[in-house]
């Protein structure tokens, strides 16, 4: 009688692997997919890299910028107000002086009032402001109607953009307005202001 | 004869620097504490162009922009250019912490050239900000 033994039975190779490590590699992997998706969006680098901020050079050539614009838009208006007053009018001749003249006169102040507006926006103070929007005056009545030196296109920063185009819609405004009156039939009433129009205007941005 | 540490921390320094690269591989620009302020351009649908800072987040279905500027009609103006630029946050609502932008209306986001005009125009107002404070 033999006896057989039971073949041993085969046992499959085990791997034990610790809890604690598949945590730490699932954390891992968590990590690692939330910090890719963070550089990814350009947060950290945004928050890295900080802004860049012009040099003197650079505000320096839009204040002249700026300041081409404003003598632009007030040659354009105070052509506007000439040509009409130098037009064969309906209206007395006196009566379109004064028309004219206002306009004129108003177109100056307004002009002085962008200008003080833009010494303030770059920083002077009130009174070193008053003193460079009075020299820049000077200025653009000496070089009014002489052939100016080409200029590369700039496009103006916010607060200066701001003061121009207030500057050009008043500008507009009284210019409109003053060629309306002049080119009016004596008998016809004196064209009223917009209800836009501020009773003193000023191109200083509201903001 | 006990470990470093240090040691311990090693594997999650790796993971970190992994993240790293793997997120600059998506965007290269985004790579932090490299090169200069990206600046981003975002072109919609409807023709609106929006510049800013941008905050693009793979799993989110709009992208964001902070410090946002955009295009104004200038024509009727006298300036050099027929387009103005605006500073977004002057609105009558005054958006206080940037804008997001629905993914499904952006047509193109591109990076702009800080030496390009708007570029610049952004630079000069961040300068006079500083000036006027």
């Amino acid at each position: 009688m033999s006896q057989t033994r039971p073949s041993p039975r085969r046992r499959g190779a085990v791997v034990i692997v610790p809890f604690g490590l598949v945590a730490r590699i699932l954390a891992a992997v968590v990590i690692l997919l939330l910090l890719a998706a963070l550089i990814a969006s350009g947060v950290v680098a945004r928050a890295a890299g900080g802004t860049v901020v012009a040099d003197p050079a650079t505000v320096a050539t839009q204040r002249a910028a700026a300041e081409r614009d404003l003598a632009r838009g007030y040659d354009a208006s105070t052509d506007q107000v000439r040509k009409a007053h130098a037009l064969k009018l309906a209206i007395p001749a006196q009566q379109a002086d004064a028309i004219a003249n206002k306009a004129l006169n108003d177109l100056a102040t307004l002009r002085h009032s962008a200008l003080v507006s833009l010494g303030q926006t770059l920083g002077s103070t009130t009174d070193a402001a008053e003193t460079y929007a009075k020299s820049t005056e000077q200025a653009m009545e000496q070089q009014r109607g002489q052939p100016q030196p080409s200029f590369a296109p700039t496009l103006l920063a916010p607060r200066l953009y701001a003061i121009v185009s207030r500057f050009d819609q008043l500008a507009t405004q009284i210019a409109d307005q003053a060629t309306a009156e002049l080119t009016s039939s004596p008998s016809a009433p004196p064209a009223s202001p917009s209800p836009t129009t501020r009773a003193t205007p000023s191109p200083a941005p509201s903001r | 004869m006990s470990r470093a540490p240090l040691w311990g921390l090693w594997p999650w320094l790796a993971t970190v620097l992994l993240a790293v690269v793997v997120g600059a591989t998506v965007d290269p620009a985004a790579l932090p504490f490299s090169g200069s302020e990206k600046i981003y351009a975002v072109f919609l649908l409807d023709g609106q162009a929006y510049f800013g800072h941008l905050e693009d987040v793979p799993w989110s279905d709009s992208v964001g922009l902070t410090d946002v500027f955009y295009l104004d009609d200038a024509r009727k103006t006298t300036t050099d250019l027929p387009v103005g630029l605006l500073k977004r946050g002057n609105e009558l609502h005054e958006p206080a912490d940037g804008m997001r932008i629905r993914r499904d209306k952006v047509l193109a986001i591109e990076r702009v050239s800080l030496d390009s005009p708007v570029g610049r125009a952004i630079a000069a107002q961040r300068a006079i900000d500083r000036l006027a404070k």
